[in-house]
């Protein structure tokens, strides 16, 4: 009882402080899985297989005519752009009176193995898009597309100029000539993705998460936790702001194999949408037939787009009218960061408005 | 944080975590950086995973093997079905693609029906031919029927204002009565071939539609033979 087996542990009270920090850390980042996200009121407007499409309900009638439809990425969860109240490209984009409507692509399973890029593209938007015409009575409509979702939007819009009356893209790759380190990692010969591919029907969420978190991995490993360390001291610091994001972050959507396939292949390796090689259904898709206004944002220190890939489009298309905002930032803190509401955020609301 | 200052390096295994990250971060990032950069590290990564997926496609196939050797469905034949029900989905989406351009097509008909009239169907809503419960759902839509008056035989504008006996209709509604580019001109087409005998039957016998259309569903069809007389006579 006098003497103990366990090796003397440091006294003192900083180190019970350390310990409190230690838990609440782990408090936080366990309970991250039921942070409260999107949160603002939607109805559902149109589905298709695991597709939804969704528009966010007004309080009153929107001011603006153009509805927006906004087009996310295949691999990530849809409520990226509508966090939380507070932190939501959607609730802003509401504030401002315009219709929104988003596609959440939702969960591929098996029988979606099949299921490619150029489906998506040709059979799901422009029925989502029909949808929205239905709903508001409107023709056109502004197309916004994040990240993959840009390339697919900026596809729609090549193929369906009737419909599209602003082409918003959202930190989208389109030109892969120098893709960075995604570049490398997918190229032929290091990356068997025919192997990948025939081995899972969809390709497990983790693979695409472990391929954007070794872009930067001691950040991404460890670096999320030592900055958490730091801020469960600080004052303000708002918890369930950090949980909504680390739960999107660590919340990935598996990938349909044949639509990995094919953006791996004809886009990553073969870059045919910035080569002008790109068909869908036996149409091409090219730049220069995207005549609309296009907004193109990007961020400077984008990893996952870099800047090469995100910089071609507004020399490319076919509209006069291309403008860009380069932002400074990640990825994804240009969108939903603490500065995207005060910098961003208004910059498209007022582009988006002298657009309607 | 403040607390943490207060001990120092070596008696706080969290501070000495802190510490050493806040140390090194940058080399460490460099270096793995440079090393994830290089083709050495790309063709192991890669060989590596191309060694895991025959791991996972042997155990994969053995599953199979067992399962089905077992008579147990396997994960494929659930897949499978999924995928015919995917199919099947999309080929209802191109038959309503279809419509939609069918019913364009005779609202760009010179004289044809002036857009969203023809939801006009009096009530049906239950009979078993589809199309009577769509176009007396789309009664709804039927307001502006009275442009319907207009046409020909100014049918489709008497019975434009039964369209409230839509709501009985089913679910077949579809939503496609609140749309402007509706569909509403096919169904007025078809709505004013079947409104000579709801017409006869007079405002006060809206149920009766329904009862009738049960008894001849085939005759409330909607078909493409329907619509080009009508159209045409326009």
């Amino acid at each position: 009882m006098t003497t103990s087996a366990w090796p003397e542990w440091p006294a003192g009270e900083s180190i019970w402080s350390s310990n409190d920090r230690a838990l609440e850390m782990a408090q936080a980042v366990l309970g991250s899985s039921d942070a409260p996200v999107g949160l603002t009121p939607k109805e559902l407007v149109w589905r298709k297989n695991k597709a939804r499409l969704y528009r966010y309900l007004r309080s009153e009638p929107a001011t603006h005519k153009t509805p927006i439809f906004l087009v996310l990425p295949l691999i990530n969860r849809s409520y990226i752009l509508d966090l939380r109240p507070g932190a939501s490209f959607v609730e802003f984009l509401l504030s401002q009176g315009f219709d929104v409507f988003l596609i959440d692509w939702g969960t591929p399973g098996d029988e979606d193995r099949s299921l490619d890029v150029t489906t998506l593209v040709t059979r799901y938007l422009p029925r989502a898009a029909k949808a929205i015409q239905k709903a508001t009575g409107e023709t056109r409509m502004t197309v916004l597309g994040y990240c993959i979702g840009g390339a697919l939007a900026t596809c729609f819009a090549a193929l369906h100029p009737e419909v599209t009356r602003n082409l918003v893209l959202l930190t989208a790759p389109i030109d892969f000539a120098d893709a960075g380190q995604f570049g490398r990692m997918t190229a032929p010969g290091i990356f068997p993705v025919e192997q990948l591919t025939d081995t899972f029907p969809v390709i497990p969420a983790q693979l695409p998460d472990i391929g954007t978190k070794l872009l930067n991995p001691l950040a991404s490993y460890v670096g999320t936790y030592r900055q958490l360390w730091d801020k469960l001291g600080a004052e303000n610091f708002d918890l369930r702001g950090w949980q909504a994001m680390y739960r999107w972050v660590n919340d990935s959507v598996p990938f349909a194999g044949a639509a990995f396939r094919q953006w791996i292949v004809e886009f990553y390796r073969e870059n045919r949408l910035a080569r002008d090689l790109l068909e869908m259904d036996g149409r091409p898709v090219r730049l220069a037939d995207i005549r609309c206004p296009v907004l193109n944002i990007a961020a400077s220190r984008d990893q996952i787009a870099p800047r090469p890939t995100t910089s071609v489009i507004t020399h490319r298309v076919g509209s006069d009218d291309a403008s860009e905002i380069l932002v400074e930032g990640g990825h994804v803190g240009i969108v939903v960061g603490r500065t995207a509401s005060q910098n961003l955020w208004p910059k498209v609301g007022a582009w988006l408005s002298a657009h309607d | 944080m403040t607390t943490t200052k207060q001990s120092g390096p070596g008696t706080d295994p969290f501070e000495v975590w802190r510490e050493m990250y806040d140390a090194n971060e940058r080399t460490w990032s460099a270096a793995l950086e440079q090393a994830m950069g290089s083709p050495e590290f790309g063709d192991s990564s890669g060989k590596l995973l191309e060694t895991m997926l025959a791991a996972q496609k042997t155990v994969r196939d053995n599953m199979r093997t067992y399962l089905e050797t077992m008579n147990v469905p396997t994960r494929e034949d659930i897949a499978r079905l999924g995928e015919l029900v995917i199919g099947l989905e999309e080929k209802i989406d191109q038959v309503a693609d279809r419509l939609d351009e069918i019913e364009e097509a005779v609202r760009a008909v010179p004289g044809g029906p002036a857009g969203p009239i023809g939801p006009s169907g009096p009530t049906g809503a239950k009979g078993p031919a589809g199309s009577v419960g769509r176009t007396g759902k789309t009664g709804r839509a039927g307001r502006p029927g009275p442009k319907g008056a207009a046409g020909p035989k100014g049918q489709a504008g008497a019975t434009g204002p039964k369209g409230p006996a839509g709501p009985k209709g089913k679910a077949g509604t579809t939503g496609r009565a609140r749309s402007v580019t509706s569909a509403a001109p096919a169904k007025q087409v078809v709505a004013s071939k079947r409104a000579a005998p709801s017409k006869r039957a007079a405002p006060s016998t809206r149920a009766r539609p329904a009862t009738s259309t049960r008894a001849k569903p085939a005759t409330n069809e909607p078909t493409t033979k329907d619509i080009k007389p009508v159209a045409g006579a326009r």
